[in-house]
């Protein structure tokens, strides 16, 4: 085993490009929680992604096109959960499960002409001066362009949900449907549109991993991070900024875990790959025990005679 | 336009009649599915819902299948009934199989009755235990039950990994990861028991599950107090109900019972522990408790319902080529479709004309 | 909720309706029965849900339900509230009957025609300070109102 092998300028370049797909998953769904929905479908959302940004860019030959394929994709398979949990009033825990189980499904039989392929690689930010900077270059100037879209994204969010009078909107919605629905605000049109949002940031999450990460279709290839990312959300507080932070503390340990099976470290590689999910459960002891400002109507059915 | 008015009570014919919609709505959707395919839906209805009835064989497979699911289900049925989210039934399914495989392993090779209820008993225990993290953390720190249980599938599935690979592999097996054979270390299988019905103790366990989950469920001050903590909490804290007490007993509950199941599917069905052992019962089991209405009873006829998909689906597999992922779209296109029509049960709907205002 | 569950919530421990908990639901029913016919709760039956029931009926069942139980201390807040009158008067009656029978019962409430009616003694809340407790007969309308205003009525000049 030798430590010293592991270059601490590849380890973080590689911790922020294994941290985008959370992240990106992370921020629609805290803009989704921020509207009062519980949405735990991400994974399911986050697959299809996958699949729908394989597809479209392995087909038009365009990754660009992928992305906005793999928007589209988690924006539609979450309509059915809007719909679902709007309309129809459905328990949203369940509703969650259950787009969970149907993307994995839906992923798995439209994936199946893909496994194998190799999708158009995407294009890299490539900026010679900047990659020349010693170490920061490498390390923080010279990924591709999702890297840098992610953050600029939760800067969105962030401005979105602070500074305009949308997010207000929103926020409002969240923290209190009955009294936002007296003030006329269409209660169940914004959960809605933030449901979508949500889905099609998921969606850009999952096929960053089937196309920029990986890249390549596998089953089930997303393996949790669904599920990481709607923990982000809890160990983010609700905080736009703190979700970059969560997501690279779990990108980071992901990363590491895979780095000391790289070096060959006396432990075995099951256990290894155990530690991304328990450090996670660790961190979600640690943030329930403070004061949480969860969105007041988080998980609550909205009827308007209720 | 449409506009739903609550029902004052729910309706106790719309809760039966729904899961018979959203059955007859998957078959209906799933036929336009498999006409995507390319392939004849009807044929391929007939094949996953009709077929598997018709053949001793798979009759009797029906209750292998459904077993697991059933017992499964109705712990976490318990839990969702007061609220509590146990939705990790797969990672206590395979701890359960791991520990109670693990004590039978130790006594290899010495034969003996007593070994299978022993083993039984380490297998309850050890996903009671994997159950019970879960809701120590719950109880202690409000820790989300939902996603600690989640996470703990993943570090189970590794956990086995790394089990028959290590202590636990086969040492006559060629570096294989996998465990030995339970089927072949008599005290330690699970055997048919009547040949040609597929009844191994586990489908007398699930039987005995059911039976008493009624019971609880129905005649006894445990079950009323699930109930009415799902229903009210703050009327349940009025009348002296202890959450933490329910948190602690439904997921343990649930957690033995995946334990149980997993211990019975590994020293039976499955004959052996490898990395292939998990299938996702644990996760099928949540469709299986929905579609049952959370009722014991209708837990039993949607396991029957919901083992009929699998063996049907591969048998159109085999027989239509459909590929395997079509049978969990199928399943998942059935929890939608529940929770879909369930909106009937409590909420009326009404035809409206828009009011100009 | 139906209202036998209802009647169980509270009514588990001291009406028997269970034995090692196992759920009597006979019993159960008895008792919920007779909680509508005592305290005319209008209802269809009492396999109906607790909210479908109107805010005033629901108070007599509820109200009802622990008048019925025989406690030997009850406390209500506002009893009668949203009550129709002939129902308010029985449920004073029986609150009444309960003090009777020995218990003590504290009744919490603002409407002082109800307190003097039922009451054998009284205090009065005022910003955040209780009275001594006086005989209700032998206050009078002017004495209430000094409590009322914050004053001891032992203070007050007869």
């Amino acid at each position: 085993m030798d430590l010293s092998s592991i270059n601490p300028v590849v380890l973080i370049a590689s911790i922020m490009v294994a941290s985008t797909p959370i992240l990106l998953a992370g921020i629609g769904e805290l803009v989704v929680e921020k509207a009062g929905v519980l949405n735990l479908g991400v994974e399911g959302m986050m697959i299809t992604g996958a699949i729908f940004g394989f597809a479209v860019s392995v087909e038009t030959g365009s990754p660009w096109l992928g992305l906005l394929g793999a928007m589209f994709g988690g924006a539609l398979i979450s309509l059915t959960f809007g719909i679902l949990t709007q309309y129809l009033l459905s328990n949203q825990v369940a509703t969650g499960l259950a787009l969970t189980m149907f993307g994995l499904g839906l992923s798995a039989l439209m994936g199946q002409r893909y496994t194998g392929t190799k999708p158009p690689s995407f294009p890299k930010l490539d900026i010679q001066v900047l990659k020349d900077i010693p170490y920061i270059g490498r390390m923080l100037l010279s990924h591709d362009y999702m890297v840098y879209i992610s953050l600029l994204l939760v800067a969105a969010v962030w401005y979105f949900l602070k500074f305009t009078k949308g997010g207000l909107i929103l926020r409002a919605v969240g923290e209190n449907h009955a009294a936002a629905h007296a003030l006329g605000y269409k209660v169940v049109r914004i959960r809605i549109l933030a449901i979508m949002f949500g889905g099609a940031c998921a969606g850009l999450g999952g096929a960053y991993l089937s196309l920029i990460r990986v890249p390549q279709w596998t089953e089930g290839m997303t393996a949790g991070a669904g599920w990481i990312a709607l923990a982000l959300v809890v160990f983010a507080s609700w905080r736009p900024w703190r979700v970059i932070l969560g997501a690279y503390l779990f990108g980071g340990v992901t990363v590491l875990q895979l780095n000391l099976q790289a070096v060959g470290v006396n432990i075995p590689v099951a256990y290894l790959s155990m530690t991304p999910y328990l450090v996670t459960i660790i961190v979600l002891v640690f943030i329930s025990g403070a004061r949480t400002s969860a969105p007041a109507s988080l998980g609550r059915v909205f009827h308007a005679s209720h | 336009m449409f506009q739903l008015e609550l029902r004052p009570n729910s309706s106790a014919l719309w809760t039966a009649v729904t899961p018979v919609l959203a059955v007859i709505a998957t078959m209906i959707a799933g036929g336009f599915l498999f006409a995507a395919l390319g392939k004849d839906p009807v044929e391929a209805i007939r094949v996953i819902f009709l077929d598997p009835l018709l053949q001793p064989y798979t009759r009797s497979q029906m209750l292998v299948k459904a077993a697991p699911l059933i017992l499964i289900a109705i712990g976490l049925s318990m839990g969702f009934k007061a609220g509590i989210w146990n939705i990790g039934a797969e990672g206590q399914f395979i701890m359960g199989a791991i520990s109670g495989g693990a004590v039978g392993l130790a006594f290899y090779p010495t034969q003996g009755a007593w070994l299978l209820p022993l083993m039984a008993t380490a297998g309850a225990l050890g996903g009671f235990a994997w159950a019970m993290i879960p809701a120590l953390l719950k109880i202690k720190y409000g820790t989300n039950e939902i996603l600690v249980s989640l996470m703990l599938v993943y570090v189970a599935t590794n956990f086995l990994g790394g089990m028959v690979s290590g202590p636990l592999r086969n040492p006559e097996g060629h570096n294989f990861p996998e465990s030995r054979s339970f089927q072949d270390y008599a005290s330690a299988s699970n055997p048919e028991l009547f040949s040609g019905t597929g009844i191994h103790y586990g489908v007398l366990l699930m039987f005995a599950a059911v039976i008493v989950a009624y019971i609880i469920m129905n005649r006894h001050i445990l079950g009323f107090q699930i109930n009415l903590t799902g229903q009210s909490p703050r009327a349940a804290r009025f009348a002296g109900v202890n959450p933490n007490v329910l948190i602690a007993v439904t997921l343990g509950i649930s957690g033995a019972l995946a334990g149980m199941a997993g211990l019975f599917e590994v020293t039976g069905p499955a004959g052996k522990l490898t990395t292939n052992f998990p299938v996702g019962y644990g996760f099928t089991a949540i469709i299986v408790a929905f579609l049952g209405r959370l009722h014991p009873v209708g837990i039993f006829l949607a396991g029957l319902v919901m083992a009929l998909t699998y063996i049907g689906g591969e048998g159109a597999q085999f027989v239509l080529r459909v590929p395997a992922a079509a049978i969990s779209v199928f399943q998942g296109m059935l929890l939608f479709f529940l929770l879909a029509v369930d909106v009937l049960s409590n909420y009326r709907i009404r035809w409206v004309r828009k009011e100009h205002s | 909720m139906s209202l036998t569950e209802n009647a169980l919530l509270t009514g588990n421990v001291r009406q028997k309706l269970s034995v090692n908990g196992f759920l009597r639901w006979g019993a159960a029913r008895g008792f919920a029965r007779a909680i509508v016919k005592e305290f005319d709760v209008r209802t269809p039956g009492i396999s109906n849900s607790a909210k479908s029931l109107s805010g005033g009926n629901l108070q007599k069942f509820v109200v009802g339900r622990e008048i019925l139980q025989k406690p030997k201390v009850l406390v209500v807040n506002q009893p009668t509230w949203g009550v129709d009158a002939a129902a308010a008067a029985s449920i004073r009656q029986a609150l009444m009957n309960l003090a009777e029978a020995g218990a003590t019962v504290v009744v919490i409430s603002q409407d002082l025609d109800e307190l003097l009616e039922v009451s054998d003694r009284l205090a009065v809340l005022n910003e955040g300070r209780l009275t001594k407790p006086r005989e209700t007969s032998e206050l009078n309308m002017d004495e209430i109102g000094l409590m009322m205003g914050g004053m001891e009525a032992s203070n007050v000049p007869a």
